[in-house]
């Protein structure tokens, strides 16, 4: 039993021996040179990667074709534009000097991807110099084999060393990272982390929006107990050292962490970088407030505010994270959206019950060295009440006008910036055409009238502003036939809008039934509304208007005019009545008035006389001429007497007794002559 | 015929009258009917499915025809009332006539019950305006 323990323990022994020895083997004859590494990292982050191969003599002669002169001829033309390389010989041992130097890590970073001939590497070397952390990290994703592949192919293509023989020209030997006066021993991918650091638990960002283009900013640093306990007098000062000029920093004791807040009330995009630049103790924090007016609605003036954040000054490469909340107060009107572009509106935020009044925008774990924030906001005059008054024409045409009051009175710039906007909508005022721009926009306040986009559907649309009982109101006309009024508004509120009218065609019909439609979107005219907004709709209907129809719940017939409420943004009308049409009442007075005249036309004409009354005169005529047979009267005299008889009687129209000539009363019954 | 031109009732007849048909010629030019629309509406208003159908393109007529009978419940909505088709100008494309705005109102004892508006499709076959779909 001894024997066979003994044996198993030498047998054991050999085996371990063995692969000692192979592993001795393996690694003594695997490769002809060896690269011994140098990263050299200044305070600035420039340096040089330092790469020497030391080739021996007698692996030279083994392996080594050629002379050494033909290939150092080679190599000057073969070296990768960021490397440098230097040859030099001692003692029979032959030495290549390979150097990358650069004044950046991104300068680092380009060259190794050109010499790798690669579109990116990961390759990350930060050396945090703060209270939060001290130190130097560096991690790398390639070797210096790869670097040196390019010098491994000159080697083979050119005969130098046999092809066979290619894996194992160069090893691996020493790497190294200096930096300050430190040295650091790491792999062939280079790793090294040794960031002395004290955590802060979460920094957060709160943004007061004042108005456009001014702020309040708080930033709320949150600094655990343990490291106040580690650090607390060094993180004490430097915060105090990062407060800003202007701006103020207070400590607090929250719930198990100390609280610094440093805040300004009341800064403009460019003191907001400079108070960022302070507090995260980085030149690499920017703001930039852009108007993004153009793209809002006529009532709103945008502005997109972005800020770039270097947290770097908290955290030390990928060795650590920080929670960053990013928070905003609007004053009144004001409205705030996530947005990557300046125009698209996202998230809108969510009351933060930390700080009253805030919303909260974003609350995350950053590994990364920065931050980013993007907003949109919106100063937005809301509206309201919006007055819709349609017309018809007797020629067929439409005047609609629309009367927006404004909750709050815009300054002058604002409202001649919302007159511009709309006139520019409307096609009156383009905006390439600058100088008619500028004549459009002075004369705003008293309204420009002029043509619509399309030339061949023109619409007259004027657009004007007034103040009337502390409200600000604007008011856009539109006149035109349906099809231009349509174009109109599709030009002003990019939506699409309709109205027809129809009534019935028999002239003769005095009262007529009458129907029309109208159908108003208007965009985002009034993506922004009081409380309590509605539209109020009015349109003129015709004389003695009566309503049977009508879509619109509230709608009422008042005045000869459709009143109307809508609580939903938008008309949406069918109307059908009846009405009087003047146009008939003419038509049947004027035949009325012709059939009457007509008759008593006919009447003076005689038309209707009686046969008997013409016998008077034609007796009368008897008489007189046997009353007179001793005038020798002309035909002529007869028949002017003749004439004067149907005028003047001869007789006593009482009793029938001549009547002389002259005679004022008959003799015989003494009745007056009427004539 | 000098006594009557010197009758000032002559005079008030003739303008009268000359302004009554300037009335009538004018306001029958300002709103044209359409045949086809009103011969619709007297169609469905009698019951008369010959006259409702021949408003159709000739091509419809005949599908309607290969059905076969419409059947009275065409005429439902004119049953208890009146259609009353009130329309605008026709809408013309480059083939020619393709439709008209209109109303529909459906009236009980003059009052109108139901209105709807839409585009009614029209189509000219051989210089005759006929209704395009059933």
């Amino acid at each position: 039993m001894r024997s066979t323990l003994a044996e198993k323990i030498m047998h054991r022994v050999a085996i371990v021996c063995g692969a000692l020895f192979m592993i001795f083997l393996m690694t003594g004859c695997s490769a002809g040179s060896t690269i011994d590494t140098t990263l050299v990292i200044n305070g600035d982050l420039s340096g040089t990667r330092q790469m020497n191969i030391t080739i021996s003599d007698s692996v030279f002669q083994e392996y080594f074709t050629g002379n050494i002169e033909d290939f150092n001829a080679l190599m000057d033309g073969a070296c990768p534009e960021g490397m440098t390389w230097n040859y030099s010989e001692e003692n029979g041992v032959k030495q290549y000097d390979m150097e990358i130097a650069f004044s950046s890590p991104e300068d680092y970073k380009t060259k190794v991807e050109n010499i790798l001939g690669v579109e990116s590497v990961d390759l990350t070397i930060a050396a945090p110099d703060t209270v939060w952390a001290s130190g130097i990290s560096v991690e790398e994703s390639f070797n210096d084999k790869q670097l040196l592949k390019w010098m491994e192919d000159l080697l083979v293509n050119n005969g130098f060393v046999s092809s066979s023989n290619a894996d194992m020209i160069f090893s691996v030997g020493t790497v190294c990272v200096v930096y300050g006066n430190e040295t650091y021993s790491t792999g062939s991918m280079i790793s090294v982390s040794q960031v002395d650091y004290v955590s802060v638990d979460a920094i957060h960002i709160l943004t007061q929006i004042n108005e456009l283009g001014n702020y309040g900013r708080r930033v709320v640093v949150q600094i655990p107990a343990s490291s106040m306990e580690k650090k607390g007098d060094e993180i004490k000062a430097y915060m105090d050292s990062v407060v800003p000029k202007g701006a103020k920093g207070e400590w607090s004791e929250g719930d198990g962490c100390t609280l610094f807040t440093v805040s300004a009330d009341s800064l403009t995009a460019e003191q907001l970088e400079a108070f960022n630049r302070s507090v995260f103790d980085s030149e690499n924090c920017s703001v930039t407030a852009a108007d993004m007016s153009e793209n809002s609605a006529p009532f709103t003036f945008d502005e997109y505010l972005t800020e770039h954040i270097d947290l770097t000054g908290y955290l030390a490469g990928n060795y650590s994270s920080i929670r960053v909340a990013y928070a905003i107060k609007k004053a009144d009107s004001y409205y705030a959206y996530e947005s990557r572009d300046g125009i698209s509106k996202g998230y809108t935020g969510q009351p933060w019950e930390q700080y009253s009044g805030y919303d909260l925008y974003s609350d995350s774990y950053y590994y990364d060295s920065f931050v980013d924030f993007s907003t949109l906001i919106q100063k937005a005059y809301r509206v309201k009440e919006l007055e819709v008054k349609t017309d018809r024409t007797l020629g067929g045409d439409w005047k609609r006008t629309l009367t927006f009051s404004l909750e709050k009175t815009p300054d002058e710039e604002e409202q001649a910036a919302m007159t511009e906007a709309l006139e520019v909508r409307a096609g009156i005022a383009g905006a390439e055409e600058q100088p008619a721009e500028s004549e459009s926009a002075a004369g705003a306040e008293t309204g420009t009238e002029t043509d619509a986009e399309e030339p061949e559907k023109k619409a007259d649309v004027k657009v004007s502003g007034k103040t009337s009982d502390d409200v600000y109101s604007v008011t856009i006309t539109q006149k035109g036939s349906g099809e231009e009024l349509e174009e109109s508004s599709r030009l002003l509120f990019d939506a699409k809008t309709s109205v027809f009218y129809a009534c019935d065609r028999e002239f003769w019909k005095v009262k007529k039934q009458e129907a029309f439609t109208e159908t108003l979107s208007f965009g985002n005219m009034l993506e922004y509304v009081t409380d309590g907004f509605q539209v109020n709709y009015t349109a003129k209907l015709g004389l003695f208007a009566d309503m049977q129809y009508c879509t619109a719940d509230s709608a009422e017939v008042k005045g000869g005019k459709l009143h109307a409420t809508f609580s939903n943004n938008r008309v949406n009308i069918t109307y059908v009545g009846s009405k009087i049409d003047v146009i008939a009442i003419l038509f049947w007075i004027f035949l009325a008035v012709g059939v009457i005249s007509l008759l008593v036309l006919l009447v003076k004409l005689g038309v209707f006389r009686k046969k008997e009354k013409p016998a008077a005169p034609a007796e009368a005529s008897v008489v007189n001429a046997e009353a007179a047979p001793a005038e020798q009267s002309t035909v002529k005299e007869e028949a002017a007497e003749a004439k004067e008889e149907k005028t003047v009687s001869k007789f006593c129209e009482k009793c029938g007794t001549p009547r002389p000539e002259g005679a004022k009363f008959c003799e015989k019954c003494g009745s007056k002559f009427e004539d | 015929m000098k006594r009557v031109l010197k009758q000032p009732a002559f005079w008030v007849t003739f303008f009268c009258l000359v302004l009554a048909v300037c009335t009538a010629v004018g306001s029958s030019l300002m709103n044209p009917g359409i045949a086809v629309l009103d011969k619709f509406e007297k169609g469905m208003n009698k019951g008369k499915t010959a006259t409702v159908v021949s408003c159709f393109t000739p091509d419809v007529q005949a599908e309607m025809k290969a059905l076969g009978e419409l059947g009275d419940s065409l005429f439902d909505i004119t049953d208890a009332g009146k259609l009353n088709i009130l329309y605008g100008d026709v809408i013309k494309d480059e083939e020619g006539v393709s439709g008209v705005q209109a109303f529909l109102i459906y009236n009980q004892d003059g009052q109108c019950t139901e209105a709807d508006y839409e585009e009614i499709d029209l189509e000219e076959v051989g210089g005759k305006v006929y209704l395009s779909a059933y």
